[in-house]
């Protein structure tokens, strides 16, 4: 994969997401299943650490442009994330003027709608490699009531999930 | 340049002491409206600027403060500067999944957060929709059947995406 290909499905990934994972069904269907950059127990890995790391979420993409492109992808990865952002300076001006902007947050809903769909689909592509036992099945059903419940932030179910593991182990 | 450097300091010391940008973005909310360097009305705009626009919220929402402070430069120095430490300690933990993941203790923490990210990532998605389907179910199942059929045909993510923003537009348009 060229440094170029790298770069436009980053940036793809970025453009097409309004927040930070929603960007992984498009991450996983270029470097994982086409090129074989990336595999699935990495891909968790990466997402399970933007969990636990201080930033946006969204920082994953850090670690996948490392993994694959080394301090290039980094970079590439950092300009990825950083450059879409600039759009908010046009979509404020519109948000300024009072403009009728129901055409806008429509697609913007749209887009969210579709990129939750990939998400929950790809969760079942990812399913089966990241629930390896009994162990994992517990802690993802775990995980699941205690995230409904919204009375534990989600890097701290990670967090406790992570030391769970290291004691288990 | 008083305010933005005040502004990129608290921009720092957010994006390091909290994980997610909706965490980041309430205790940033919080500081700004006591500093009296962003009225919270202001913010607020932003904020939803930065939810209307592609990407990571939290980086549109440094993006726009930047530039209600100081412009252009001040957007690319919010973005930029603003968010590098948090950067940097992110692929400190990085360098440590690296260096140590293979060991069996930290393979296994990594396995067991990995079937909790697997949670986060449902739950997520199942989040994302709540609004949607309180105000148009219909359009909203429709749209998901139809994006989870294109995705199991191997229809390219990007190419869903966009027709989903030119759907949407039309669709959901009254909305939000």
């Amino acid at each position: 994969m060229t440094h170029w290909a790298l770069l436009l499905v980053l940036v793809e990934s970025v453009i097409f997401s309004y927040s930070g994972w929603s960007s992984v069904a498009v991450i996983r269907t270029a470097l994982v299943e086409k090129q074989g950059l990336l595999t699935d127990a990495q891909l968790m890995s990466f997402l399970a650490l933007s969990q636990i790391t201080p930033g946006p979420l969204g920082f994953y993409l850090l670690f996948v442009g490392h993994s694959v492109r080394g301090v290039v992808g980094l970079g590439m990865a950092g300009a990825a994330l950083v450059l879409p952002s600039f759009l908010v300076v046009p979509v404020l001006k519109i948000l300024d003027r009072g403009e009728q902007h129901a055409w806008l947050s429509g697609a913007a809903t749209g887009v969210i709608v579709t990129s939750a769909a990939l998400m929950l689909g790809t969760a079942s592509d990812l399913a089966p490699r990241s629930v390896t036992s009994l162990l994992h099945l517990g802690i993802a059903a775990l995980s699941f009531a205690a995230l409904i419940s919204g009375r534990v932030p989600s890097f701290a179910i990670v967090g406790i999930a992570a030391s769970v593991g290291a004691i288990a182990s | 340049m008083y305010p933005l450097r005040r502004l990129v300091w608290l921009m720092i010391r957010t994006s390091i002491v909290h994980v997610g940008a909706a965490a980041s973005a309430a205790a940033l909310r919080k500081e700004l409206s006591r500093e009296a360097l962003v009225a919270e009305g202001s913010f607020d705009t932003v904020f939803a600027a930065a939810r209307l626009t592609p990407g990571t919220n939290l980086i549109a929402l440094f993006a726009g403060l930047g530039h209600r402070v100081g412009g252009l430069g001040g957007a690319i120095a919010a973005v930029t500067v603003g968010l590098a430490p948090a950067a940097a300690i992110s692929m400190l933990a990085l360098w440590l999944y690296l260096a140590f993941g293979q060991l069996p203790q930290a393979a296994s923490a990594i396995g067991a957060a990995s079937a909790s990210a697997l949670a986060v990532l449902v739950w997520a998605g199942f989040r994302f929709l709540r609004d949607p389907l309180r105000t148009r179910p219909s359009a909203t199942i429709a749209l998901v059947a139809a994006t989870l059929i294109l995705q199991a045909l191997n229809v390219p993510p990007a190419v869903v995406l966009l027709a989903s923003a030119v759907i949407g537009s039309v669709v959901f348009r009254e909305t939000r």
